[in-house]
């Protein structure tokens, strides 16, 4: 993280090392599920109204239950999802992986909190970000869209077979 | 009890308001600027995203509708100046030859004989009336001693307004930056609704005071009021202020048929069509336009026609009820997007 503040401060270097980052993050972004398939120059409009952000270590990137406005992307370092009612750790998290994505489509609770586990750096996308880009960019905003509705689909499709599994479980242990 | 983090953000909320209040109060003039500038801005955002989302970029698509508005400015002025002030001229002849102060006698008797019946037997009309034109005629001398200011004023707000909508996103994403991560979600969440619902009730006042302007304007035509168009401006200002506003727009539309005509034969037409144009206001245009969760109470109206009087004169007076409801916008916002997020209850 430090290295690229120090880049950043560089006069002569600056320039060499911003076109460096910016691939960088556009490699991030295109890696990411929901914006495969933008061309460059989608994945910069989208860079564009991403909001930067950097963590401590233990700082609560969202808490379990407060009202979610977005998703969330690791630049650099690691995230803890945590479930408060239990005290654990639900999943670990690495750089290029996201989080919050419900988020974007209604503002209800987040279901678990997230912390920084290490210093960490976050590319933060969110409701009002993906409702703007919907209305002025529509072209691309109809591909994030879609590849979020994709996402979502996914994980109902899964849930649904967890669920018939968890039936059939206890429908057997009923007769049993 | 509040915890700590509640304490910081009514603590911070208090001094956010105070440096507002204090900037205000001090820099009053440029703050105006800017305010005059979001609120011009707020207007025009919607028709600049609407070419952006044609591929238009934003730098150009905000040029183009800054040049489209000035022009379109630039033209109902061009149209509407000769009508306005050749109305204002003939207007001005009638009180400065002495035209009136024929007919102001005429005008006392007719008066009197409407008022017999409360025991009214004179007026002194003359002596009252040379003293509020002086007034008037002195206020508007000072208004144009001021016209330098006007210009600088103009010309700033103009800039401010194009890098405002060209940049508006990036100044409000720079914003939300610089606050510590503990409160980030929140504010871009209160943020953004406050920009929306402010958007939407701003675009909402100005759409009344148009439709209201142009159908007194039509009904002072059909009427045969002289000074049609001035009528309209004042009744589309004057629609600003609720209650209070109307009646003086109706007054003044009267004042000018009984001095343009010099008689009251007007005057019981002209009041009912007010009347019938403020159903029409209450009934239709406003639900279509206002959101109803922005309306304010009398009392509120009258305490900050009263404190906008106070502060800044008659222009103050005009604008206290559109501002009085962008802080209400503001504060409800702000007090619901907390509640959500449990820093108060």
């Amino acid at each position: 993280m430090e290295d690229i503040e120090q880049q950043d401060s560089s006069f002569i270097w600056g320039n060499f090392f911003k076109r460096d980052r910016e691939k960088d993050i556009l490699t991030l972004l295109r890696n990411v599920p929901i914006f495969e398939g933008l061309s460059r120059s989608d994945l910069k409009a989208v860079e564009r109204i991403l909001h930067r952000r950097k963590y401590h270590a233990g700082e609560y990137i969202f808490r379990e239950s407060d009202p979610g406005l977005g998703m969330y992307i690791i630049e650099r370092g690691e995230v803890s999802i945590v479930a408060e009612s239990r005290s654990a750790e639900i999943t670990r998290l690495y750089q290029g992986d996201f989080f919050g994505e419900m988020a974007l489509f209604n503002e209800r609770p987040r279901n678990a909190s997230a912390v920084a586990y290490e210093d960490t750096k976050l590319f933060g996308f969110f409701q009002p970000d993906l409702f703007g880009l919907l209305e002025t960019r529509p072209r691309i905003g109809v591909k994030v869209v879609a590849k979020l509705a994709r996402i979502l689909a996914e994980r109902l499709y899964k849930a649904n077979q967890t669920n018939a599994r968890i039936m059939a479980e206890l429908a057997r242990k009923d007769i049993s | 009890m509040m915890t700590n983090t509640k304490i910081l953000i009514v603590l911070l909320l208090l001094i956010i308001a105070a440096v507002l209040a204090l900037t205000v109060y001090t820099i009053g003039g440029i703050v105006s600027i800017f305010l005059v500038a979001m609120l011009f801005a707020f207007i025009i955002t919607p028709a600049v995203d609407y070419l952006e989302s044609h591929g238009v970029p934003r730098a150009l698509a905000s040029t183009i509708m800054f040049l489209f508005s000035l022009g379109a400015f630039a033209i109902i002025v061009y149209f509407l100046s000769p009508l306005v002030y050749d109305q204002v001229v003939v207007l001005q002849q009638r009180v400065s030859f002495g035209e009136m102060r024929k007919s102001i006698p005429q005008l006392e008797s007719e008066l009197v004989e409407y008022l017999s019946f409360l025991g009214v037997r004179e007026l002194h009309l003359t002596a009252k009336i040379e003293e509020l034109i002086f007034t008037l005629f002195d206020n508007l001398l000072n208004i144009a001693s001021g016209l330098v200011g006007l210009v600088i004023f103009i010309v700033m707000t103009l800039i401010s307004t194009f890098f405002l909508l060209k940049d508006g996103r990036k100044l409000k994403k720079s914003l939300i930056e610089i606050v510590p991560n503990q409160f980030f979600e929140m504010s871009m969440s209160i943020l953004h609704k406050i920009d929306w619902s402010l958007g939407a009730y701003l675009r909402g006042i100005l759409l009344d005071a148009f439709v209201i302007g142009t159908v007194t304007t039509f009904a002072m035509w059909l009427l045969d009021v002289p000074n049609y168009v001035l009528i309209g401006l004042v009744a589309a200002f004057a629609n600003l202020v609720p209650y209070l506003g109307p009646p003086t727009a109706a007054l003044v539309a009267s004042s000018i048929s009984v001095i343009s005509l010099s008689t009251f034969a007007q005057v019981p037409l002209i009041l009912v069509t007010f009347v019938l144009i403020r159903l029409l206001d209450d009934s239709i245009v406003q639900p279509l336009t206002i959101s109803q969760s922005v309306k304010l109470h009398p009392l509120t109206i009258i305490f900050a026609i009263l404190i906008g009087g106070q502060l800044f004169g008659i222009l103050g007076m005009l604008f206290a009820v559109p501002i009085a409801g962008v802080v209400k916008v503001v504060a409800s916002e702000m007090y619901e997007g907390l509640k959500r997020y449990r820093a108060v209850y």
